[in-house]
C-alpha cells in the first residue's frame, strides 16, 4: 500500500477514458475499475476524480445520464462518447510513443549512440 | 458556437441542482466504498470514517469540479456584487452622491438618446418601411428657401417618373394644406393633407371603417369625397362608424362625403385630421412644385439603382423644359430622412452635451472612489492578508464601480421614462409624427452605458490599489501611497474643470441660439397683433391688378373698424425666383445673403412697430408712377453696403418673366421676420405694394388691435368675406404662432441650459471634495509646519495654492477647449449667438472659487484649532 506511485500529471484523463472505454461506468465504479487496469499500484486520490470526470463531460468525451446502480440507487453512469473514442486512441498512440522514446533514451549507453 | 452558450447557459441556470447531484454522486461513492471495506471485514462506523478519509476534502473537490464546469465565475461575481452593496449600504453618503451623480447623468443621455432610437433607429411604424423612398428633387443654390435641400415636386414630373420609371412597386405623393371646416356660424381650420390613391395602402394603413381613396374619387366631375384620422373621428364626430357616408362643409360651401376613418395612431409627418384625393395630373407647370413623392422600391432594388435612374429620367424632362430645372437636381431619400427633417439636428447636439454631464458625472464618481481607496487601504491589505489575489481586489473594486453605475443606470431609466412622457410637449418631436418611448433597446443601452460608466469611474482607483504595496500599507506606510493617489486626483480635478466649462460653453451658445426672440429684440412689437390672409377668388387670381383694389379695399375698412389700430397687407415672395443684388459693387454674396423681396404698405412698419432706422418710409406718393423705391433691413444693407451707408445705393431686382428693375433704396430698418426664427436675420428687400408685381391674388393681412374686445377681429373677417367674397381664415394672434414656434427651442434651450447648470454644479461638488480632500490629507504637515514656526497665514496660502493651481490648470485647459468646441460649432451647428465671454468667464470664476475655499478650509481648520491635534493626523 505504502508504496503505490501516485499519477502523473496528465494521465489521470487517460485512465479515466480507458477505464470508460470497457463499458458503462458510475463514479465509484470508474476508481475501482482505474485501481483494477493498474493492477493497483497508483495511488489515485478519490475526491480529484470527479473534477476530471466532469471536465471531461464538458469537453464532450464523455456522456453522463442518472440511472440505478447495484444497490438499488440513482447514481450517475459515465461512457465514451465517439469523441472520446478518437481522443482516447490519440492519447494512448501518444503515451505508447512517448514511453518507446523515453525508454530508448533511459536504456541508452555511451557506446551505443 | 451557439450550441455550447446554450449548454453554459443551461449549466448556470441549474447551477443549483447541479451541485446537488453533485453532493449526491459523492455520497454515493463513499457509500459504495464503505460497503466494500465492510465486506474486507471493517466495522460499519470504520468502514464510513475510512471511505470519507479515503475520499479527501470534499468540499475542495465540490470547487474543483465547479471549476470544471466553467461557471464559478458567476458565483464569485454574485459574491462580489454581494460584497459591493454590503460595503455601499455601510456607506450610504458615498453611495448616494455616487448613485445620485451617475443616474442623473445617464437618466438624461438615455433619454436623448430615446429620442435618437425612435428617430433613426426603431422601425418606421409603415409596412416594410425600408423599402420606403423619398422621391425629391433638391433645390438650387440660392433658392428662397434652402440652397442644395430636397424639395417636393410637381405634378408633371412626378408623372413622368411614374411612367418611365421601373425601380418602384408603388409611387404616391402628398400635399400639405389646410381645410377649412365650416359647421355653425364658424369656419375651423384643419390641419390637412392630400394623397394620391394608393398612398394609404402603400404605407400599410387600411382605413379601420370605410374605404381609402380610389382613381374615380380623382377624375373630373366626381363626388368631393375625404378620408379623416382616427383621432378626429374619435374627437369630433364622436366615434360613430355610422359618421361615414355623411358630410363635411368645406371652404366656400363643398361638401366632402366621409369615406373612411383611418387607423388609429396612423400619421404621415403632420397630424392631418382630414384626408382629401390627390391627383398627380400630367397637365401645369414643373415649377409648381407642391407635391411630396414617395414610392416603395422594388426587392431587391437599392437607393443609389433607383437614384441614378430617376436622374436619367429627369435629365430627360429637364432637356425639354430647361428653364423650370435651372439648378435642380434629384435625389431618391429614405422616407426616415424625410420624416426627420423638420426635427432638425438639435438631438444629436442635446445627446453630445448629456454625455459630456455624464462623463463630468463619470469623473466626480471616480474622484470620490479613490478618495475612498486611500480610506481602504487597511481593508485591501488584510484582505490580501487572508489570501485574496491583487486580481480579485481588482475586480472587487471593478464590480463596485459596476454595482454604482448599474444603481444610478436603475435611476437613469425611471427619470428617462419619466422625461419621455413630457418629452413630446417639450422638444419639437411631433414635427416627425413619430412615437418616442423607452423600449428594449433603450433599456440594453441603458444597461451597457451603466455598466461602462460604473467600470469606468473604478478602474482608476482599482489600478492605483493594485499598484499599492500592501506589506507597506500593512505597517501604515501609506504616506507615498496618497502622495500618489493625490497627484491622480489632480489629474481628475482638471478634467473635470475642463469638461464642465466646455458644456457650460457649447450650451451658453446653443441655448442663446434657441432662445433668441426671447432674449433678442424681435425687431417688432408681437403683442396685440393678428393675422389672416385675404384671397381672391378664382377669376380675380387672373387680374391681379384688379385684385390690388380689392385687398387695397378690405384694408381700408379693416383699419377704419372701431378697436382696431392699424391694418396692414404684405405680399411675400415679390420676386420669384428671386435674382436680386446690388446695382453697383461686386459684393459676392453667398446664398444665405441673397435676400427675400416683399412688397408692403406704407402702414406696414407702423403698424408692426418695426423702427426705420435710417432714410424714410413709403409714404402714398410711392406709387405706380414715381421712381421705383426700396427699403432694405439691416442684414441686407450690411449684406450688400458693408462699412457704407445703403441710402441712395441701387439694387437690382429681376425675375423669370421680366428683365428685372433697379430700385433706389430710401430707407433701412430694423431686422425683423416674423414666424421663421431661422429668417430673422435674413436679407429682406421691402417695396412699395403699389409698385409690386403680383402674381397672385392673395396676400397677409396685418391688424394692430387698439381694443379687440368687442369683436373687432369678428367684424374684420366679415368686412374681408364681404370684399372678397371669401371667408377668411380666422385671425391668429402672433403671439401664440410664435409660440407654437418657439415652444419647442425654447425648452430645448431650459433642457440644455438645466445640463450645463447641472454639469457645472456637478464639477464644483467634485472639485470641492477632491481638493478639501487632498487639503485635509495634508493636516499633518501643516500641524508640523505650524509647529516649526511658519506664520498662519503662510501655511494657509500655501496650501491654498496648490488648490488654485490644479483648478486654474484645469481652467486654462478648459478656456482653450471651450474656444475650440465654440468653433467646430460654429461649424456644424448653424450657431448665430456669439459665444458668450461672461459665461465661460463666469463658470471658470465659480471653479475657482470653489477650489480655494475647498483648500482654505482646512488649512484654517488646520491652523487654528490645537497644533498637537493636528500634528496627530493621519
Amino acid at each position: 500500500m505504502t508504496d503505490r506511485k501516485s499519477v502523473l500529471p496528465g494521465t489521470l484523463d487517460l485512465l479515466i477514458l480507458r477505464a470508460v472505454s470497457l463499458g458503462r461506468l458510475h463514479g465509484y465504479g470508474v476508481l475501482l475499475r482505474v485501481m483494477q487496469i493498474t493492477r493497483n499500484e497508483l495511488q489515485i486520490e478519490q475526491g480529484a476524480l470527479y473534477p476530471a470526470l466532469y471536465r471531461l463531460e464538458r469537453q464532450g468525451l464523455l456522456a453522463a445520464e442518472w440511472g440505478t446502480s447495484d444497490n438499488n440507487r440513482r447514481a450517475k453512469f459515465y461512457q465514451l462518447t465517439p469523441d472520446g473514442r478518437r481522443r482516447l486512441q490519440e492519447e494512448s498512440d501518444m503515451w505508447r510513443a512517448m514511453v518507446r522514446v523515453m525508454s530508448a533514451a533511459l536504456h541508452a549507453r555511451p557506446g551505443e549512440a | 458556437m451557439l450550441g455550447s452558450v446554450r449548454r453554459f447557459i443551461w449549466r448556470v441556470v441549474r447551477r443549483g441542482r447541479l451541485d446537488r447531484e453533485m453532493s449526491d454522486e459523492f455520497a454515493h461513492h463513499i457509500e459504495l466504498r464503505a460497503d466494500d471495506l465492510v465486506r474486507a471485514g471493517l466495522a460499519e462506523d470504520d468502514a464510513l470514517r475510512r471511505a470519507r478519509l479515503e475520499f479527501g476534502n470534499v468540499t475542495a473537490a465540490q470547487e474543483s469540479a465547479r471549476e470544471a464546469w466553467g461557471t464559478q465565475w458567476i458565483d464569485r461575481l454574485r459574491q462580489d456584487c454581494r460584497y459591493a452593496l454590503r460595503t455601499l449600504r455601510r456607506n450610504p453618503g458615498f453611495a448616494s452622491i455616487a448613485i445620485l451623480s451617475l443616474g442623473l447623468g445617464i437618466g438624461a443621455v438615455t433619454a436623448v438618446f430615446s429620442v435618437i432610437n425612435a428617430l433613426d433607429f426603431r422601425p418606421l411604424p409603415f409596412k416594410s418601411a425600408d423599402q420606403l423612398v423619398w422621391l425629391a428633387e433638391v433645390t438650387p443654390l440660392g433658392h428662397d428657401i434652402c440652397s442644395h435641400c430636397p424639395f417636393p415636386t410637381s405634378g408633371p414630373t412626378l408623372h413622368d417618373w411614374v411612367a418611365q420609371s421601373t425601380s418602384f412597386s408603388a409611387v404616391g405623393a402628398v400635399s400639405s394644406g389646410s381645410f377649412g371646416w365650416e359647421h355653425g356660424d364658424v369656419t375651423e381650420s384643419l390641419t390637412a393633407e392630400r394623397a394620391t390613391p394608393g398612398f394609404f395602402a402603400m404605407l400599410g394603413a387600411y382605413p379601420t371603417f370605410g374605404r381609402g381613396f380610389v382613381a374615380a374619387d380623382t377624375v373630373r366631375g366626381a363626388l368631393p369625397v375625404a378620408v379623416v384620422s382616427y383621432e378626429f373621428w374619435e374627437a369630433r364626430l364622436g366615434g360613430d362608424p355610422r359618421f361615414i357616408g355623411t358630410q363635411l362643409t368645406g371652404r366656400g360651401g363643398t361638401r366632402y362625403t366621409i369615406v373612411g376613418v383611418l387607423p388609429r395612431g396612423f400619421r404621415f409627418r403632420d397630424d392631418a385630421a382630414i384626408w382629401t384625393p390627390l391627383q398627380a395630373t400630367g397637365t401645369g407647370s414643373r415649377n409648381d412644385r407642391l407635391l411630396t413623392a414617395v414610392a416603395r422600391l422594388k426587392p431587391g432594388r437599392t437607393l443609389a439603382q433607383s437614384n441614378s435612374e430617376l436622374e436619367a429620367i429627369t435629365r430627360l424632362i429637364a432637356g425639354e423644359s430647361p428653364s423650370d430645372f435651372r439648378g435642380w437636381t434629384v435625389q431618391v431619400g429614405t422616407l426616415r430622412s424625410l420624416l426627420t427633417a423638420p426635427v432638425g439636428k438639435g438631438r444629436f447636439v442635446l445627446f453630445a452635451i448629456t454625455v459630456l454631464v455624464l462623463i463630468i458625472a463619470l469623473l466626480n464618481v471616480a474622484g470620490l472612489l479613490l478618495g475612498r481607496a486611500v480610506g481602504r487601504e487597511q481593508e485591501m491589505a488584510m484582505r490580501t492578508a487572508l489570501g485574496a489575489g491583487r486580481s480579485s481586489l481588482f475586480r472587487q473594486m471593478l464590480v463596485e464601480g459596476a454595482c454604482i453605475g448599474v444603481t444610478g443606470g436603475a435611476l437613469g431609466v425611471w427619470l428617462a421614462v419619466w422625461a419621455v412622457r413630457a418629452a413630446p410637449h417639450w422638444i419639437a418631436l411631433d414635427a416627425a409624427g413619430i412615437a418616442v418611448s423607452v423600449d428594449q433597446r433603450v433599456l440594453l443601452f441603458a444597461l451597457v452605458i451603466s455598466l461602462a460608466v460604473g467600470t469606468a469611474a473604478a478602474l482608476l482607483p482599482a489600478l492605483k490599489i493594485g499598484s499599492l504595496d500592501l506589506n507597506d500599507a500593512l505597517r501604515r506606510h501609506v504616506q507615498n501611497f496618497s502622495q500618489q493617489v493625490a497627484r491622480t486626483s489632480n489629474v481628475l480635478i482638471a478634467l473635470q474643470v475642463a469638461v464642465a466649462l466646455a458644456v457650460v460653453t457649447a450650451a451658453g451658445i446653443l441655448s442663446r441660439d434657441f432662445l433668441e426672440w426671447r432674449y433678442f429684440d424681435l425687431g417688432y412689437r408681437p403683442d396685440s397683433l393678428y393675422f389672416t390672409f385675404v384671397s381672391g377668388t378664382g377669376e380675380r387670381a387672373k387680374d391681379p391688378a384688379a385684385w390690388r383694389l380689392v385687398a387695397e379695399g378690405v384694408r381700408e375698412r379693416i383699419a377704419a373698424i372701431p378697436g382696431i389700430g392699424s391694418a396692414t397687407l404684405e405680399y411675400r415672395n415679390a420676386s420669384h425666383p428671386t435674382v436680386v443684388h446690388p446695382a453697383e459693387g461686386t459684393a459676392q454674396l453667398s446664398a444665405s445673403q441673397i435676400p427675400a423681396v416683399k412688397g408692403v404698405d406704407p402702414t406696414y412698419f407702423t403698424t408692426f412697430g418695426t423702427p426705420v432706422l435710417a432714410g424714410r418710409n413709403f409714404g402714398t406718393t410711392d406709387g405706380p408712377g414715381s421712381a421705383s423705391v426700396a427699403i432694405v433691413n439691416r442684414a441686407a444693407a450690411r449684406a450688400f453696403w458693408p462699412g457704407g451707408s445703403a441710402l441712395g445705393k441701387r439694387i437690382f431686382v429681376g425675375d423669370s418673366i421680366s428683365n428685372g428693375e433697379l430700385l433706389i433704396v430710401v430707407g433701412v430698418v430694423e431686422d425683423a421676420e416674423r414666424g421663421e426664427l431661422e429668417e430673422r436675420h435674413w436679407p429682406m428687400v421691402y417695396r412699395p405694394m403699389q409698385q409690386t408685381k403680383l402674381y397672385h391674388a392673395a396676400a397677409g393681412l396685418y391688424v394692430r388691435c387698439a381694443d379687440c374686445g368687442n369683436g373687432a377681429l369678428l367684424a374684420a373677417e366679415r368686412a374681408v368675406r364681404e370684399s372678397t367674397g371669401r371667408s377668411a381664415t380666422p385671425f391668429k394672434s402672433v403671439i401664440d404662432a410664435l409660440d407654437t414656434q418657439v415652444v419647442g427651442r425654447q425648452s430645448s434651450a431650459v433642457i440644455l441650459d438645466a445640463f450645463a447648470v447641472f454639469g457645472l454644479l456637478l464639477a464644483a461638488m467634485g472639485v470641492y471634495g477632491s481638493v478639501a480632500y487632498a487639503a485635509s490629507r495634508r493636516v499633518r504637515e501643516i500641524g508640523i509646519r505650524v509647529a516649526l514656526g511658519a506664520p498662519r497665514r503662510t501655511v494657509v496660502q500655501v496650501v491654498a495654492r496648490r488648490g488654485l493651481i490644479v483648478a486654474g490648470i484645469g481652467v486654462g485647459i478648459g478656456i482653450v477647449s471651450a474656444l475650440l468646441l465654440a468653433r467646430v460649432m460654429r461649424l456644424l451647428v448653424v450657431a448665430t449667438s456669439p459665444m458668450n465671454g461672461w459665461i465661460l468667464a463666469g463658470a471658470a470664476l465659480l471653479m475657482l472659487c470653489v477650489a480655494g475655499v475647498a483648500a482654505i478650509l482646512p488649512a484654517i481648520r488646520a491652523t487654528a484649532g490645537d497644533v498637537l491635534i493636528a500634528l496627530r493626523a493621519d
